[in-house]
Order: C-alpha cells, then structure tokens, then sequence
C-alpha cells in the first residue's frame, strides 16, 4: 500500500460518523471505489485500464515517492500532446485519471498543466470538481489549492 | 519577512520547495527550485533577450525568499520552472513590456498578443508561479505613469537592439510598449515574501523597501573598512 493511500487512511480514521458518510457519498459521486463496496482499494480501478502506458508507469514512480521526476515526465508528454493540437488524448487523460492513488501534487500538476488548453478539454471541469471534491473529503483548504487551478 | 534571508546569513540551500533568488544589485531575480534527480538547488531565469537560463550555481543569489506555499502547489510552481526551462533552453522567450494578461497559450506556449511583447525577468517569475495557479501579484494595483518605469523601458530597448537575434518587428513593439506597467524585481520579491498572494502594490512596495534596506545593511557592512 502506498504511503499516500495509507496518509488518506489515516485521515480516514480520524473523522467522526457523519463526516465518513460525507466521504463516502463523495467517492461515489466521484465513481472511486469505497470501503466494502466490493471493489478493493488495492483492485486497479476500472479507469486505470483506459489510461496509457506511459501514465502507469508515471504512477509508479508517484507512487514511490518521486514526485518530482513524476511532474517532470507528466509536464513533458502533456506538453507534447498539447503542442500537437492532440487535445482528445488530453482529455482522455483527465477523463480517466484515477483519483485513489495520485499524490495530490499530481493531480494539481495535472489541472496546471491543462488550465491554458481548458476550452479544448471537455473533461477538464469534471477532473477539476473531482479533484475538489477529494481535496474537501481530505480536510484540505479546497479553494486555496485548487482555486488558481480553475 | 521571515522567508527573506541574505545568503550570507542563511544560505540558499536551505530552500524547502521554491523560491525566488534576487542578485545584490536588486536588478535580476529568478526562481529558485530543485532538481529531482540530485535534488540540487537551480536558478531558472531570464538573463536577456532569448536567454533563459538554468545555474547550478546559486551564489550570484545575495538574497533569497521562499515562497509562502503549501508542498503541492509549491512542487507544482517548481515543476512548471523546470518545465518552462526545457522548453525555452535554446530561445522563444524574448524580452519585452507585454501587457499583464495570461502568459500560456492551450499549447503550453508563451502567448504574446502582439510582435514585441515579451517578459522581464520579473514578470518571467510571475509567468511561472502563474502557469502553476498562483497568483503572486494583483497587477491591476500597480502604477503605470512611473516615469522612471519608462525611462527604464527605453533603456532596455535600447540594450535588446544590440542583440543579433532580435528582429526589426520585435523592436517596433517593443517601442510600442513603453509605458506598460512595470513590475520591479524588488516589487516581484516583496510579492513572494508577503503572507498571502495575491499582493497589491502597497503592499508588495513596502516589503520591496525592506527587502532592500536588507541588502543595503549587508553590502554597507561589507564595505566598511577592517
């Protein structure tokens, strides 16, 4: 389990009935996996199916606690993408970007690096509430992270 | 204030996530980020007309300020550094008065609404603290009718004409854009040593005057005789 799951679940234990019933009509909204609804947090989410090599493995390297070097290759293919005029690969990324796993740097690297393309990305305000939404369910100061992001 | 330090007194290698480097003169800034594989801290800057620069060596920083943000968007405003870097390393940045508006294009691109605009080196940092979603700066409060601002401006154009890379078009509009608003280097560090952004003018004016009187205190100290 990687140190980001086991951060959220930690926060997860920390918060009292109501606000967990909170979090949890949030993931389903958000269509993430959730606690004993048959698919594991540890089961790859359906959505990671559809998105490309180069993003898994990205995760990974998120995952291990490289974030950094993880933003730099997101930067650089998304970069590439977008300087193509490829904005339906984009937004096939935003569409399908799961939010269980990610760091959060990641996933607000994701929305910076997409903000100037946003009228070319229709998926781009659904990734964005998702990424909200998460962010509140985590007991983070939603609009000042992600309010620059819009 | 207590994230502006003289590299003399706390060097810049203690720089959490990011942050702006300012030279002794107070007359060049840049962003200051590390690198991911040897985590070894970078100046990214604008030096000149097309010549964005990426230096290992940090020591021309005399004062240095971390940026008042949260890990992420700070990994976030340090990454877009390195990214605005290896795009432009070899030019595409030119040099110019630009109007205050959105500096990226939908493909990632500088986005320049007519031939001559451009960036200084301080609206080069906004650009890139901006590509990441932050704000440093409300721009609307600053002043445009500083005539030391377009005497400067006029200056610059003249020392870009010297370039042998600039075009006769560039020039025109670079001519053309005397008298947009100036965002100072010590204004743009008094920006990121404020508690909140987006600072206004009078705000980020008084931190630019400590942020000065820092540096006067220390080169005073200096040159005083042993």
């Amino acid at each position: 389990m990687s140190a980001n799951v086991q951060r959220i679940l930690r926060e997860i234990r920390q918060l009292t009935q109501d606000e967990r019933a909170e979090l949890r009509q949030n993931m389903k909204t958000m269509g993430a996996p959730t606690e004993g609804d048959g698919r594991g947090r540890l089961q790859e989410h359906p959505s990671q199916l559809a998105i490309p090599a180069w993003l898994h493995a990205l995760l990974e390297l998120d995952n291990k606690g490289q974030s950094d070097a993880a933003l730099d290759e997101l930067f650089d293919r998304i970069d590439e993408m977008l300087s193509a005029s490829e904005y339906e690969k984009v937004d096939s990324i935003l569409a399908n970007m799961p939010l269980e796993g990610p760091s959060l740097t990641l996933m607000m690297a994701l929305l910076s690096i997409t903000r100037p393309a946003g009228e070319h990305l229709p998926s781009r305000v659904r990734y964005f509430d998702r990424v909200y939404r998460l962010c509140t369910a985590m007991r983070r100061d939603a609009d000042s992270l992600l309010g620059g992001l819009k | 204030m207590d994230r502006a330090h003289l590299a003399a007194e706390l060097p810049p290698a203690e720089l959490r996530i990011v942050g702006v480097g300012i030279y002794r003169s107070a007359a060049h800034i840049g962003v200051l980020c590390r690198e991911p594989a040897d985590k070894r801290l970078r100046f990214i800057h604008l030096a000149f007309h097309d010549d964005l620069r990426l230096e290992d060596d940090v020591t021309k920083c005399f004062l240095w300020i971390e940026a008042k943000l949260e890990d992420e968007p700070a990994a976030v405003v340090a990454a877009q550094a390195r990214r605005v870097y290896r795009k432009y390393q070899r030019g595409g940045v030119p040099y110019g008065f630009g109007p205050y508006s959105g500096y990226f294009g939908p493909q990632g691109e500088i986005q320049w609404t007519a031939p001559g605009n451009g960036l200084t080196c301080a609206t080069f940092v906004l650009a890139v603290f901006d590509s990441a979603g932050v704000r440093l700066i409300q721009g609307e409060t600053w002043p445009t009718d500083r005539g030391e601002d377009k005497q400067f401006q006029r200056e610059m154009v003249e020392l870009v004409r010297m370039q042998s890379t600039v075009t006769a078009a560039h020039l025109k509009g670079m001519t053309a854009d005397i008298g947009q608003v100036r965002f100072r280097v010590l204004e743009v560090g008094g920006a990121v040593a404020a508690d909140s952004y987006p600072t206004d003018f009078s705000t980020a004016e008084v931190l630019a005057l400590r942020l000065l009187e820092m540096i006067r205190r220390k080169t005073r100290r200096r040159s005083r005789p042993n």
